[in-house]
């Protein structure tokens, strides 16, 4: 059997509750199982709030599972976001480097030469994020996961963000690093979704459903046939 | 172009998430403030000057002692104080202002909270270093060995203090602000400006309640001031141990909810 064939993220009979003093717990997800097979690429389909962020960061080990199991073969991205990861407080150049460095990679000089050139952002690179618009947040946030060889890229609502020429830079982008990796992209531009993704996930009040092959989850989620 | 992730072992990744974090914690020290990290280092010796000077000039004869005594009674003591609260400060937000890293490979509570650690402590080394050095340049002789014991106990309970505090209080920012507060109360409760001694020994017995306290004089007494007989290095070490297995067994019920 081939190597890659064992690749897999999965996440069986799993819940994830959230408590606080304020508003008491929140169930997010109860008794659901999810799995992501190396080579295909998934899309998640599903309103605001339905906690597709919440499955992302689940996916990626970022937040714990309150119950069941998280089984994983593969390298993992942290769920790339406008926010996720970076830190406003530092210049996106220093942004580069701790992360390179969180991630133990060599050349970091190169990583950080290599994210200024795709990202075009080498006349603000040394100003600290917080003065970054949003797209100029995603477009260093997207090609610095993007340039790490991960097996699994996830990928949250990252490519609506910016002006069309990033978003379609950015698709393009994708195109090229997935070819032989696996994508689980979760956005509301279902095109982008259509375009990447073989097969989709619909997360609908606290239930996953799915996988279905993307046009029939597209289809299910618009017309609410479930 | 794809950078090769490298195959490493855990223990190899925390090591590299711990050094990561703890070189932004340094870069990123007082960084709201004019100067940033070079603010942390003045302030320290701004209120030691201050104070020193308040107590010498504004309060002679009131306090008994000599300049070289006032200056020992009040530099180690403020430095280990502003170590404590510097760490306090930063653990008690941790879990909020970290939120956003915990995304990234690697990083979690536990090193997060290491990091917080580390960092400071390596900038309160060089703030330690630099007064003793100058202290011993203007003649105030500091017996390092004997200085070390008494930054061993503030080492191991600021380590402690700042995993307790972290997952205690956790993403509550009601809790934080109280926090702050008693912080704040701390600094005049803990023999810090104001030594101990000089209340009635009933109320000693009570202040010594404090941890901190012993961990005051305890730096008071090894540089050959007072006798400071209620002062138990002992008591630090349980507290500390206390406060590290509490946070423990919170981290592990809390990170699981």
């Amino acid at each position: 059997m081939d190597e890659s064939n064992k690749k897999f993220i999965e996440l069986s009979d799993f819940s994830k509750i959230f408590y606080s003093l304020k508003n008491g717990q929140k169930k997010v997800f109860q008794n659901q199982s999810i799995r992501i097979n190396y080579g295909i690429n998934y899309g998640l389909l599903g309103k605001n709030g339905a906690g597709k962020t919440t499955l992302m960061q689940l996916l990626s080990g970022a937040e714990t599972l309150s119950s069941g199991k998280r089984l994983f073969n593969g390298k993992v991205s942290w769920p790339i976001g406008v926010y996720t990861g970076l830190d406003p407080r530092l210049t996106g150049s220093e942004n580069i480097y701790f992360i390179a460095s969180l991630l133990g990679l060599k050349n970091k000089k190169r990583v950080h030469d290599h994210v200024v050139e795709m990202s075009e952002l080498s006349a603000d690179i040394h100003r600290q994020l917080n003065t970054f618009s949003a797209g100029m947040r995603a477009r260093l946030g997207f090609y610095l996961s993007l340039c790490v060889d991960f097996d699994f890229y996830l990928i949250d609502e990252l490519t609506s963000v910016g002006d069309s020429d990033f978003q379609k830079r950015s698709s393009e982008y994708i195109q090229e690093v997935i070819k032989s990796k696996s994508l689980i992209l979760c956005s509301h531009q279902k095109n982008k979704i259509r375009r990447h993704c073989e097969q989709s996930y619909i997360i609908q009040e606290g239930s996953i459903l799915g996988p279905f092959d993307t046009e029939k989850a597209i289809y299910i989620y618009e017309n609410k046939k479930l | 172009m794809n950078f090769k992730l490298p195959n490493l072992s855990k223990f190899a990744k925390f090591a590299i998430s711990v050094e990561a974090l703890v070189i932004r914690e340094i870069k990123l020290a007082d960084a709201d403030f004019f100067m940033g990290l070079l603010y942390t280092y003045i302030k320290t010796f701004f209120f030691i000057i201050s104070i020193t000077l308040f107590f010498y000039y504004g309060l002679r004869g009131s306090i008994g002692g000599d300049l070289s005594e006032i200056i020992k009674s009040i530099s180690i003591p403020f430095i280990f104080f502003f170590f404590f609260m510097d760490i306090a400060n930063k653990s008690s937000r941790m879990m909020l202002v970290y939120k956003n890293l915990f995304n990234l490979p690697n990083v979690n509570p536990f090193n997060a909270c290491l990091a917080i650690f580390l960092s400071n402590l390596v900038i309160y080394f060089f703030i330690t270093a630099s007064a003793v050095v100058l202290l011993n340049f203007f003649g105030i002789n500091i017996p390092i060995f004997k200085l070390m014991s008494a930054a061993t106990l503030i080492v191991i309970f600021n380590f402690s203090y700042s995993f307790f505090i972290s997952f205690f209080l956790f993403e509550n920012t009601i809790f934080a602000k109280i926090h702050d507060l008693l912080l704040r109360v701390a600094m005049f409760i803990s023999s810090v400006l104001i030594p101990v001694e000089v209340f009635p020994l009933e109320i000693q017995k009570i202040l010594y309640w404090n941890p901190l306290v012993h961990i005051m004089d305890y730096s008071r007494y090894s540089m050959g001031l007072g006798p400071y007989e209620l002062v138990s290095p002992l008591y630090v070490f349980v507290i500390s141990a206390f406060m590290f297995l509490t946070s423990i067994v919170i981290y592990r019920l809390r990170i699981n909810i």
